[in-house]
């Protein structure tokens, strides 16, 4: 009786336990984006290339002797968003991580919606009014050259660019959802250029954060192939996970 | 070897059957391949139609809206936004280059677009392409005309020729080609996107074709070709402008002086962000399409399987003899399953070449439908996936009636006891 039911054991034991078994490998979501339904895979290949990883802030990207200069600008409003990615995940009120940027009287505005509410939302109204809006080009100044070429991983919101039939081709990185109209829009020195993001396929929509992981550029001067900003090549995009406290 | 023989063999003897099989298979596969190679043919058609735009500016509303009908041609704006603010942003020194133009009319079914000299020298599609002549040039006479591709091929227009644009019917002026005729500069070369469908004629053009309408209705006399001429037209508003900036860096700044400007009601949208609001609008209903077409599959195995199971019991005599000639009971399994995995792949097989053929055919029409060309290319790695789940798939569900077999021919033993 055992020998006879042996193979409708096997393959009972075959039809579950192989998916179920894939699953807890990992490999399902390999097999399903092999058919072709979008799931999230890191290219691992490229994720080799980089080792050990300086983790960076918004903050970090700002100079720090533009801190003081941008806290007195910042009387009042947001005029420049320098705030810190766990800032703006809720836990407001706690000061800045150690980026070596201080701020003072940021922690106090970013604490309490209170303050948000007063400041003027308008862009127009932070700059002065139409008539004042000089030319935005960032200036090299404003950016830390000390960063260039380093390797870094750094968490942030997805606004594309380029598409390239599913993938996305080229994006820019920001602090905060890049349509958020409730606070002006982020700096030149707080986007970073991701021009070549692997193949990268976003498969949980602009509304999530990712970590992205490569090279920084900083460029100075503007070149024929690139404009005076941060850049990240060759980056590695991956979901973000939020870390535990 | 000698099973694949025997199965090949058997599957030969209830051929009938055997082909019935392999189409609904063939057929469910075929939607699979064919579902995915659409949608991703069409997401390359979509991203591919422009490039190397920064922003697009309109008057208020949505941005997705605002992509569909710039670009895209489908759909209307609801508003114009003036000349004045096009200048006003023209004049900003953060944009490299700014192209405006003015969409509402129509030519036989095909789309007028107003646009000026810019538009030609900045609009991309593709990785970079931009506009090239078929032949002819590009004109900024007030009645010069540059053809899309498929419309000179549509209505058999050549250069020189002239033809009548008019804003809707009863302008009998209009009506006749001796009155105001646009001339035919230019035909472009096939891009595959909607620029092949539209019609190009300058923006003041645009102005002179409404300029017996102002009160909405057409008025009884009309002023002559020269005397339009002669009038000097500066456009009066635009439908929407593609902007181009030094630095990519700046464009949220940008985006949200326009969406603030107070003078009048503006939106500038990303190309790209409006494509991925799209794509997420648009991603479930394609999630939905593929396991609908999973499903399809799983009940064409399904249907080969009861195939299979109702041919077991005529087929029990042909076991014992089977087993008479030295087979064991794993062998008539064995063979079972080799028969399943047989018909499967034969199904999927002729489901590749079905979903090829009938893409290559409908891409003639689609073309034709909605001015977006469907890449449709040889079966890469995701299509032999898919096909390699659907034989192993075949393979497993014919574990069932094998194992049937297998236990029916141990009982049956060399006796058929029927």
């Amino acid at each position: 009786m055992r020998l006879k039911s042996l193979p409708t054991a096997l393959t009972i034991i075959l039809c579950l336990g192989l998916p179920a078994g894939l699953f807890a490998a990992g490999a399902f979501d390999g097999l399903l984006a092999a058919i072709g339904f979008p799931t999230h895979s890191v290219d691992r290949e490229r994720m080799k290339l980089y080792g050990e990883a300086r983790a960076l802030n918004w903050a970090d990207l700002v100079q720090a002797q533009d801190a003081a200069g941008l806290a007195r600008r910042l009387d009042g409003n947001l005029a420049s968003g320098i705030v810190s990615h766990g800032d703006l995940l809720g836990k407001t009120g706690q000061p800045l991580p150690e980026a070596g940027v201080e701020l003072p009287g940021l922690a106090q505005r970013l604490g309490g919606y209170g303050d948000l509410n007063s400041a003027p939302r308008r862009l127009s109204d932070s700059m002065g009014g139409f008539g004042n809006l000089r030319a935005l080009q960032p200036r090299g100044g404003e950016l830390r050259a000390d960063l260039d070429g380093s390797i870094v991983t750094i968490a942030g919101f997805v606004a594309p660019l380029a598409f390239d039939g599913s993938r996305m081709a080229e994006f820019l990185l920001v602090p905060y959802v890049g349509a958020c109209i409730h606070v002006p829009p982020p700096p030149a020195n707080q986007i970073v250029f991701i021009s070549d993001p692997g193949d990268y396929r976003p498969d949980q929509g602009l509304l999530y954060p990712v970590r992205v992981t490569g090279r920084l550029r900083v460029h100075l001067r503007e070149t024929d192939l690139a404009n005076v900003g941060y850049q990240i090549e060759q980056a590695v995009v991956e979901r973000y996970e939020q870390p535990r406290d | 070897m000698i099973i694949l023989r025997l199965a090949l063999q058997s599957l030969f003897n209830r051929r009938l059957t055997a082909c019935l099989t392999i189409l609904s298979i063939a057929l469910g596969v075929g939607l699979l391949l064919g579902v995915e190679k659409v949608r991703t043919g069409a997401r390359q058609s979509f991203a591919n139609t422009i490039s190397g735009t920064d922003l697009i500016v309109g008057a208020r509303g949505s941005g997705l809206e605002l992509l569909l009908y710039s670009v895209f041609r489908i759909g209307n704006g609801a508003n114009n936004f003036s000349w004045k603010t096009y200048q006003e942003i023209a004049a900003r020194p953060e944009i490299a280059w700014i192209a405006p133009i003015s969409l509402g009319d129509a030519h036989r079914g095909f789309r007028v677009m107003g646009v000026d000299q810019a538009y030609f020298e900045h609009y991309r599609y593709r990785a970079g392409n931009g506009l090239e002549l078929k032949s002819g040039a590009l004109s900024d006479d007030l009645f010069d005309t540059v053809l899309g591709s498929d419309v000179a091929e549509a209505l058999g227009y050549k250069l020189n020729q002239s033809i009548v644009v008019s804003h809707g019917i009863g302008n009998a002026a209009f009506q006749s080609h001796s009155d105001r005729p646009f001339r035919v500069a230019g035909i472009l070369k096939k891009t595959g996107t909607p620029v092949d469908r539209t019609v190009h004629v300058s923006l003041a053009a645009i102005e002179a074709i409404h300029i017996d309408w102002q009160p909405g209705i057409s008025s009884a006399k009309s002023a002559s070709a020269d005397d339009l001429r002669k009038m000097q037209f500066q456009p009066g508003n635009v439908t929407a402008a593609f902007v181009g900036l030094k630095s990519k860096l700046n464009v949220f700044t940008i985006q949200r002086w326009i969406n603030e400007y107070a003078t009048e009601p503006l939106t500038a949208v990303m190309p790209g962000v409006a494509l991925q609001e799209l794509w997420s609008t648009v991603g479930l209903f394609e999630n939905a399409m593929l396991i609908v077409s999973a499903m399809v599959v799983g009940v064409a195995l399904a249907g080969m399987v009861t195939a299979i199971f109702s041919g077991l019991n005529e087929r029990r005599r042909e076991m014992a003899i089977l087993r008479s000639v030295g087979a064991s009971a794993r062998h008539i399994a064995g063979l079972l399953i080799v028969e399943a995995g047989l018909l499967a792949a034969a199904g999927a097989g002729i489901g590749l070449v079905l979903s090829q053929t009938g893409l290559r055919l409908a891409q003639s029409w689609v073309d034709h439908a909605f001015g977006l060309s469907l890449d449709v290319s040889a079966p890469g790695a995701t299509e032999l996936a898919q096909i390699a789940v659907v034989v192993g798939a075949g393979v497993l569900a014919g574990l069932l009636p094998a194992l049937r077999a297998y236990k029916a021919s141990l009982a049956d033993g060399l006796m058929v006891k029927t």
